[in-house]
C-alpha cells in the first residue's frame, strides 16, 4: 500500500514537471524559431499560415489564411519579393523569411555578446555646428534604438527609421515633452514601453535606423503619431492628417 | 490509515505554502502600486504648485515697471513652465488629453525666455508683448481653476491615478469621457481657447508651418518623379533600374515616394533605393539605400571627394564639407554652401557613403530645400582682427577666423566670424557677430573615433 502511494505521488510529480517543461518550451520556443522551412507552391502547414498572415496584413494577399500555398499565395509572395528587391521566384526561402520579419539565423534577441559590443560603442558625443536641435549622443541613440526595436519589430528598415523620426519630431513639438526620455517615457505614449517589451536587446537594424534618425533623416515628413490600423485603435486617431504609410504603420501629424 | 494522514498533511502543507506565497505576492503588489500612485500624486501636486506660481508671477510681470525686475520675473516664469511641463507629462493620461496644456506651457516658457533675454539687453516690453502676457495670465488662471477642481476629487479619492494608469491607451481614447481622465479632458478643452501665440522663439506657431524656399514652382506628375529619381540614383555600370511610385507623402513638403529596384538579367539584384521627390519642383528630398555592407575598402578622404562630385553632378555647386560622422562602414558628410567666401550653414545637404564600394547610400537635402535662396549677404562691419579681439581671454585661438552665416533658433540668419579655439584641452567654436560684435554662440567640439570636425 505504501509503495503504491509513493508511486502515485511520483507520478503526479512527474506529470507536473513534464507539463512545466512543455509550458516552458512553449514560452521560449516561440522566440527561438531558428529555422523556417522553405515554402513553395503546394506546401501546407502553420508556416504557410504565418506567411499568409503577414502578406495579408501588409496588403499583398487577400485570400484566406488557410495554410495552403496555392496560386494566390504564390502571386502574393512574388509581388512581395519584387517590392523588397528579392528574386521574385515565389519561393519563401531564408531571405524572404527575413524580409517578412521572421528571424532566420538563431535568436536575434537574447544574444548577450552583441549587447556588450554596443555598450562599448556608447561613449563619446557628437556635435554639429549647423543645428543644436538634434544634438548627438550615443546613449540617446541606444535608447531610441530600443524603442524602435520594440515598436517596429518586423517592419522594413524604412519603417524603423520612420518610427524613430516620430519620436524626434515629438521632442521638437511644443505639445510633447522636450527631451527624448520625456517623450519615450510619457505614460501611454508607446505600447512597447508600457509593456516592457522595449527592454529586450536591440537588433543591428534598429540601431542603424536610430543613427539615421539622429543624423536627421525623416521619412515621415514631420509626423507626430503612428498607429497600426489592423489593431484596435481609437477612432480619434483617424482625425489626424495622414502623411504616409510604411509597412503596417500609418503616420500622421 | 497512517498513509492517508500523511497525504492529508502534505495537502495541508501545500495549501499553506501556496497561501503564504500568494499573500507575499499580494503585499508586494500593494507596495508597488502605492509607490506608483505616490509618484503620480507627486507629479500632479507639483503641476498644481507650478501652475499656481505661474499665475502669480504673470500677474506680477504685468505690474512690474523695472527692467531688472522684468528680467528676474521672466526667468522665473520660464523655470516654472519647464517644471510644470515636466510634471504634467508624467501623469497617466494620454498625450491626446494633455497635448494642448503641454503646448501652452512650452510656448509660455519659450516666450518668457525671449522676454528675459530682451530685458537683459535693455529692451522694454512692446505693447503686443504686453497684450500677449495679459492673455497668458488669463489662460494660466483658467488652467489653475481647472486643476483645482481636479484636486478636490483627488483628495477625496474619486480620482485614482493608479487606476488610470492601468487603462490602455486605446481604452482611454475610446471611452474618454466616462473615465476619470474626463477631468483632464475638460482642462484641455479650456486650453482650446488659448490663442495662437506668435513671437520670436523656436516653438512659436509660425515656425511649425515653415514653407520650403528652394523647390521651384512647377508641379510634377508621377512620370516626371520617376524620371527625376532615375536621374538622381547612382548609375552603376551595367546597372538597369526600374523606378516605381509606391506612395504619396503629405506634410510640409508633399512628395511622391519612389522606389528604385536595381535589376540584373531581368531580376531584382538588390534591395530597392527609396526616395521622396517633392511634388512641387521635383527635387529629391532624401534617399536611403538600406543594404548589407561589406568589408571597408575606401578611405574617408576618397569617400568625401566622391560625395562632393556626386552633389556637383546633381546641381549642388559650391559645396564644402563641414564635418562628418562614421559608423561601422558608413560615413555621413555634412555639406554646406559657400558663397563669396562665406560659409552658409543653413544650406545643408547630408550625404552618406558606404566604405565597401563607395556607393552613395543616403542623402538628405531637407535643410537645403527649406532654407536655400538668393541671399544678400551683408558686408562685415568688423574685420577679422577686430572680432578676434572680442573673443574671451581664456581661449587660445587656433588658425584664422572665417566668415559664416549661422541660423538662429528661429531660422533667422546672422553673419559671424567663426573662430576655433582651445581651453584646457577642450575645443570650442566661437561665433562673433560680424555686424554688431555680439558673441552669438559658443559651441564645444568633441573629437571622437566616430567623427570629428574637419575644417
Amino acid at each position: 500500500m505504501k509503495k503504491h502511494l509513493e508511486q502515485y505521488f511520483l507520478h503526479i510529480i512527474l506529470v507536473f514537471l513534464l507539463s512545466l517543461g512543455v509550458f516552458a518550451s512553449f514560452l521560449f520556443g516561440q522566440q527561438a524559431v531558428a529555422q523556417n522551412k522553405t515554402l513553395y507552391w503546394g506546401s501546407t502547414g502553420s508556416d504557410v499560415n504565418k506567411v499568409q498572415y503577414k502578406l495579408r496584413q501588409w496588403g499583398y494577399y487577400n485570400g484566406p489564411v488557410d495554410g495552403v500555398y496555392g496560386a494566390k499565395t504564390s502571386q502574393a509572395v512574388r509581388s512581395f519579393q519584387l517590392r523588397n528587391g528579392l528574386n521574385p521566384d515565389g519561393v519563401v526561402g531564408n531571405n524572404t523569411w527575413e524580409r517578412l520579419g521572421y528571424q532566420v539565423r538563431g535568436t536575434a534577441w537574447g544574444a548577450p555578446r552583441q549587447q556588450e559590443n554596443r555598450a562599448q560603442d556608447a561613449n563619446g558625443e557628437r556635435w554639429s555646428p549647423e543645428t543644436n536641435a538634434r544634438t548627438r549622443d550615443t546613449n540617446r541613440t541606444y535608447l531610441l534604438a530600443k524603442v524602435i526595436a520594440g515598436e517596429a519589430r518586423g517592419e522594413p528598415y524604412l519603417g524603423k527609421v520612420a518610427v524613430g523620426a516620430v519620436m524626434m519630431n515629438r521632442v521638437q513639438s511644443s505639445a510633447f515633452p522636450n527631451t527624448l526620455a520625456g517623450v519615450i517615457y510619457q505614460p501611454m505614449a508607446f505600447e512597447s514601453v508600457s509593456n516592457g517589451q522595449y527592454a529586450r536587446p536591440v537588433d543591428e537594424e534598429s540601431l542603424k535606423a536610430a543613427r539615421q534618425v539622429m543624423n536627421g533623416w525623416d521619412p515621415t515628413n514631420g509626423a507626430l503619431f503612428f498607429w497600426n490600423p489592423s489593431k484596435r485603435v481609437s477612432p480619434w486617431i483617424w482625425s489626424r492628417n495622414i502623411t504616409m504609410r510604411i509597412g503596417k504603420h500609418v503616420f500622421g501629424i | 490509515m497512517r498513509k492517508w494522514m500523511a497525504a492529508i498533511l502534505v495537502g495541508i502543507l501545500a495549501v499553506a505554502g501556496v497561501g503564504y506565497w500568494g499573500y507575499q505576492q499580494y503585499t508586494a503588489r500593494q507596495r508597488m502600486e502605492t509607490v506608483l500612485a505616490n509618484n503620480y500624486n507627486r507629479a500632479y501636486y507639483n503641476t498644481l504648485d507650478h501652475v499656481q506660481n505661474l499665475e502669480v508671477l504673470l500677474a506680477k510681470s504685468l505690474v512690474a515697471a523695472d527692467r531688472q525686475q522684468d528680467d528676474k520675473l521672466f526667468t522665473e516664469i520660464w523655470q516654472q513652465t519647464t517644471a510644470a511641463l515636466d510634471n504634467v507629462t508624467q501623469l497617466p493620461v494620454t498625450d491626446v488629453v494633455i497635448g494642448r496644456t503641454a503646448k501652452f506651457l512650452t510656448q509660455m516658457g519659450d516666450f518668457t525666455r525671449r522676454l528675459a533675454e530682451n530685458a537683459a539687453s535693455g529692451q522694454t516690453l512692446s505693447s503686443e508683448q504686453y497684450a500677449s502676457l495679459q492673455e497668458l495670465y488669463q489662460q494660466a488662471g483658467d488652467l489653475n481653476n481647472e486643476l483645482q477642481k481636479v484636486e478636490t476629487q483627488v483628495t477625496k479619492g474619486q480620482i485614482n491615478f493608479r487606476e488610470m494608469a492601468g487603462r490602455t491607451r486605446t481604452e482611454m481614447a475610446r471611452e474618454g469621457r466616462q473615465l476619470a481622465n474626463a477631468n483632464f479632458q475638460t482642462i484641455d478643452e479650456t486650453m482650446h481657447r488659448y490663442p495662437t501665440l506668435i513671437y520670436d522663439g523656436p516653438f512659436s506657431d509660425h515656425l511649425e508651418n515653415r514653407e520650403p524656399k528652394a523647390l521651384g514652382d512647377r508641379e510634377i506628375d508621377e512620370n516626371t518623379a520617376r524620371a527625376r529619381a532615375l536621374e538622381f540614383v547612382e548609375n552603376n555600370p551595367g546597372g538597369n533600374y526600374i523606378a516605381q511610385v509606391t506612395g504619396n507623402v503629405e506634410g510640409n513638403i508633399p512628395a511622391y515616394r519612389v522606389e528604385i529596384v536595381p535589376r540584373q538579367n531581368g531580376e531584382a539584384a538588390d534591395r530597392p533605393v527609396v526616395m521622396d521627390i517633392s511634388r512641387q519642383g521635383g527635387k529629391v528630398i532624401w534617399s536611403i539605400h538600406p543594404r548589407e555592407l561589406g568589408e571597408e575598402k575606401w578611405t574617408v578622404e576618397r569617400a568625401r571627394s566622391k560625395a562632393k562630385e556626386f552633389l556637383k553632378q546633381r546641381g549642388y555647386e559650391n559645396m564644402v564639407s563641414s564635418y562628418y560622422q562614421k559608423h561601422d562602414t558608413v560615413v555621413t558628410f555634412n555639406f554646406v554652401t559657400q558663397k563669396d567666401n562665406v560659409i552658409v550653414y543653413p544650406d545643408m545637404v547630408k550625404v552618406s557613403v558606404a566604405l565597401d564600394n563607395g556607393e552613395i547610400v543616403g542623402t538628405d537635402a531637407r535643410g537645403y530645400l527649406m532654407g536655400h535662396r538668393q541671399r544678400d549677404i551683408p558686408k562685415p562691419e568688423l574685420s577679422e582682427q577686430e572680432a578676434r579681439d572680442l573673443v574671451g581671454k581664456g581661449l587660445e585661438i587656433k588658425g584664422k577666423g572665417r566668415l559664416a552665416l549661422i541660423p538662429t533658433e528661429t531660422y533667422e540668419e546672422k553673419l559671424c566670424w567663426e573662430f576655433q579655439g582651445e581651453m584646457q584641452d577642450n575645443n570650442f567654436l566661437i561665433y562673433i557677430n560680424a555686424l554688431t560684435g555680439n558673441e552669438e554662440r559658443i559651441l564645444q567640439l568633441f573629437n571622437t573615433d566616430n567623427g570629428q570636425l574637419t575644417m
